[in-house]
């Protein structure tokens, strides 16, 4: 059974004007899948769909075979607490006046979760390679990796079976960045990942999967050896052709 | 002669430094990388290549740029240099440019402000034409009547380039200008840089955090880290077999990225 | 773990900063003091003739009598807290007023939001004083009660302005939107996120805003809209003292000090508490 269904999602501010135009996709668990796509290409978009912030103009998205509707509480508090986010810029998306442990205990609290949340917050750090003894200091005593590590520690706190990631390595350092990236690799092997990126190497190295998106349209998806190899659709072929690689 | 030599450069705020003991040459036609990550003082000595730190930063050592002393010389001295000996372009195109200004005008200016006299307003506008033409901008007639916020930031990027090439100037500092754009665009503006520089024998400044794209466009790379270099040479030597445990960690992070793509489609 | 990077405060500025913030703590709590003990005490019964007219300053009385023999020292010290009462009274009811505004605008529709903040615009074209006047004049009689309501809703456009503008703002941020995706309630965002960090800012805006109210107070009493007598507002003392201004110019010059060092010290006191309750700041 699969996890989460995107079936003919489409979003538009104006009918004539759509950003993201019948979008499907089908997540089962354990999947790793990355949205590819450059500005335009609609996969924020997406991604704020499924995290039920926005509704789409038309089209379905379910979960476990439940729909999304951000409307229904009951629902929203289940899949909140199943399916959470890591953003691009771990400058904005810690509260600076928050120290770490009222930060990643936030879905912990807003969730009503049981349980001691200082213990589940601790558990959190250590997994994403934080010392425990972090809990009582301010985010911008921190490195951007590190404010990294400490979002990622929010995201999985609750126990999430679906791990949502926009650009979430790309304002980090290359020798920060592929430590996120594994972090995250080592996360994916036991929960779903979705991983929305413009950076194809990143993508190429983390996810099992890869849906292409151009100008809201999803234009190719497959698996990442194949697409990579064998790519059919001549914006995808352009895409890779445009990344730079190190010399030989 | 060298075009820009760099010794013993040192940039420090009242409390801390920023950079310290740099060194770097770069001759006529060469095309030279900074390599370094956010805080390494790259754009910092970039800046002081012609005097442009902000107030309370103060640089020590020496700067010499085409044959002037760039350290403690006059404003007035040093906006001789700029655009003419040596110009920039910077990471975000939209910021660099007057919003509220047409694009041909501010391609205009630079070309006003430094010509040896009066220029007509046909032949400034037949000269910020030939520019937008140099830059491989599609309808230059159309772009040049828009704002800013009107165009694609790749675009953008390629007025400010026609800016920066306005005073034909014989060393181009780029300070990551592909780093906000898409990839696909990113790919046009470095092979239109390749191009400029190679057609026009200016020397190049290219500044980066970004491996693969320092090695697409430039000869010979300097790796900052802390205000400091910790490694310089060939692109080859430097790639290819890194002495430093830091640059090797980058490339050896890059290489990973590459890895993961497969073979060269 | 890597190390973190540390950043000293230079402490040239840490030091001018506790100056200040000291500066303004001493001139604040001298008034603070001054006027919770004239409950208790004052050095002549405000309101009797305690010497001659219009002494000058001696060891009986220090700031010499008004023209109707009363001793000004204890009318200034009594102005003190009609000053405060009135200043922390109007920022209060500015505060929670234009907070709660500022909130809905920030969180409101589009639609709603533009409406509130023209509304607001409008508003704060009026010189606050003039607000305040409409507001006391359409009230029976002028008591202390009026005069702060009067000077509260004066103020809760400006702060509503603020409050909509700084939301707006944080709002903005991927901070606010992981709260959303974490479940949390937009009441449980406005304070858990918004309010905290708006508040440095706010509160900044407060302490200048008690003086603008200090200020507009003494401004309603001088033109005779303030708070009634027995309150000895020091709006009201200068007023009193204009016809004898050449003659005891004590009179004018002592209730203008008391006014211009609690305006002051307020306003140093709230640049130092601006960089003392902000994380971010105390570390740099």
């Amino acid at each position: 059974m699969s996890l989460l269904t995107v079936e003919k999602a489409s979003f538009g501010y104006s009918k004539t004007r759509l950003v993201l135009d019948g979008a499907s996709l089908d997540i089962s668990p354990g999947d790793s899948i990355g949205l590819v796509g450059e500005s335009g290409s609609g996969k924020t978009t997406l991604l704020r769909l499924l995290l039920g912030l926005i509704r789409p103009s038309s089209g379905n998205i379910t979960f476990k075979g439940a729909q999304l509707d951000p409307a229904n509480a009951a629902f929203m508090r289940e899949y909140r607490r199943q399916v959470q986010v890591v953003f691009q810029d771990p400058y904005s998306s810690l509260d600076p006046r928050q120290k770490v442990f009222a930060i990643v205990a936030e879905p912990l609290r807003s969730l009503r979760i049981a349980g001691d949340h200082r213990q589940m917050v601790t558990d959190a750090l250590v997994s994403v390679g934080l010392d425990a003894n972090v809990l009582d200091r301010f985010p911008h005593e921190f490195s951007g990796g590190q404010r990294q590590r400490i979002a990622i520690a929010r995201a999985i706190v609750s126990g999430p079976s679906l791990l949502l990631a926009d650009e979430a390595v790309s304002a980090l350092d290359l020798s920060t960045r592929i430590r996120i990236v594994e972090l995250l690799k080592s996360l994916s092997q036991t929960m779903t990942l979705v991983f929305v990126s413009h950076d194809l190497g990143v993508v190429a190295a983390l996810c099992e999967r890869i849906v292409i998106l151009e100008k809201g349209r999803i234009v190719e998806a497959g698996p990442t050896a194949s697409i990579l190899a064998n790519p059919q659709h001549p914006y995808t072929q352009r895409l890779l052709a445009s990344v730079p690689r190190m010399p030989a | 002669m060298s075009l820009l030599t760099i010794e013993n450069l040192s940039i420090a705020t009242s409390q801390t430094t920023l950079v310290s003991g740099v060194n770097l040459t770069i001759a006529p036609g060469e095309r030279v990388g900074l390599i370094g990550e956010s805080g390494s003082g790259k754009s910092l000595t970039a800046m002081a290549a012609t005097g442009l730190l902000a107030p309370g930063i103060t640089a020590k050592g020496s700067v010499i740029l085409g044959d002037t002393q760039v350290i403690g010389a006059s404003e007035r001295k040093l906006n001789t240099l700029r655009g003419r000996v040596a110009a920039f372009v910077f990471q975000e195109p939209l910021t660099a440019l007057d919003p509220l200004m047409r694009v041909d005008r501010q391609i205009a200016e630079p070309i006003q402000r430094h010509a040896p006299h009066r220029l007509s307003r046909d032949a400034v506008h037949a000269a910020v034409l030939k520019l937008m033409h140099d830059v491989a901008l599609p309808d230059p007639e159309r772009i040049a009547r828009a704002y800013p916020h009107e165009i694609s930031g790749g675009q953008r990027q390629r007025i400010a380039i026609a800016m920066a090439l306005a005073c034909e100037p014989q060393l181009l500092i780029a300070d990551e200008p592909t780093t906000a754009l898409d990839v696909t665009t990113q790919a046009e503006i470095l092979a239109l840089l390749d191009r400029l520089v190679r057609e026009r024998n200016m020397a190049l400044l290219f500044i980066s955090h970004d491996l693969p794209v320092v090695a697409t466009i430039v000869d010979r790379v300097v790796v900052l880290r802390h205000g400091e270099i910790v490694e310089a040479g060939p692109i080859a030597s430097v790639f290819g077999a890194p002495q430093h445990d830091y640059t090797k960690s980058l490339v050896s992070a890059a290489h990973a990225f590459d890895a993961a793509l497969g073979g060269t489609p | 773990m890597t190390a973190i990077d540390q950043i000293t405060t230079p402490a040239r500025r840490r030091s001018w900063q506790s100056v200040t913030l000291w500066a303004g703590i001493i001139l604040v709590s001298l008034h603070v003091i001054v006027g919770l003990l004239t409950l208790v005490w004052t050095p002549y019964d405000p309101s009797a003739m305690a010497g001659g007219r219009l002494e000058a300053p001696s060891w009986l009385h220090w700031v010499g009598t008004d023209r109707l023999g009363r001793d000004f020292l204890t009318q200034i010290m009594i102005g003190s807290r009609i000053a405060l009462t009135v200043g922390i009274g109007a920022v209060a009811i500015g505060a929670a007023i234009g907070v709660t505004l500022g909130l809905l605008a920030a969180f409101a529709s589009k639609f709603l939001d533009d409406a509130l903040a023209a509304a607001l615009d409008i508003l704060i074209a009026f010189p606050t004083l003039l607000i305040a006047m409409l507001v006391v004049a359409a009230s029976e009689t002028a008591t202390l009660g009026s005069a702060i309501l009067a000077l509260g809703i004066a103020l809760s456009a400006i702060v509503a302005r603020l409050t909509r503008i700084l939301a707006k703002r944080v709002l903005l941020m991927d901070y606010i939107t992981a709260a959303r995706t974490s479940g949390t309630s937009w009441l449980g965002i406005v304070f858990s996120h918004v309010l905290p960090n708006i508040w440095p800012t706010l509160s900044v805006s407060f302490a200048l805003q008690f003086g603008l109210a200090a200020i507009a107070e003494a401004s309603l009493s001088y033109l005779g809209l303030g708070a009634p007598p027995p309150n000895a507002s020091w709006g009201r003392l200068l007023q009193e003292a204009q016809g004898t201004v050449y003659t005891a110019p004590i009179g004018a010059i002592a209730p203008g000090i008391a006014l211009v060092s609690l305006v002051i010290g307020i306003n140093l006191l709230a640049d130092g508490l601006r960089d003392s309750i902000d994380p971010t700041r105390r570390a740099r």
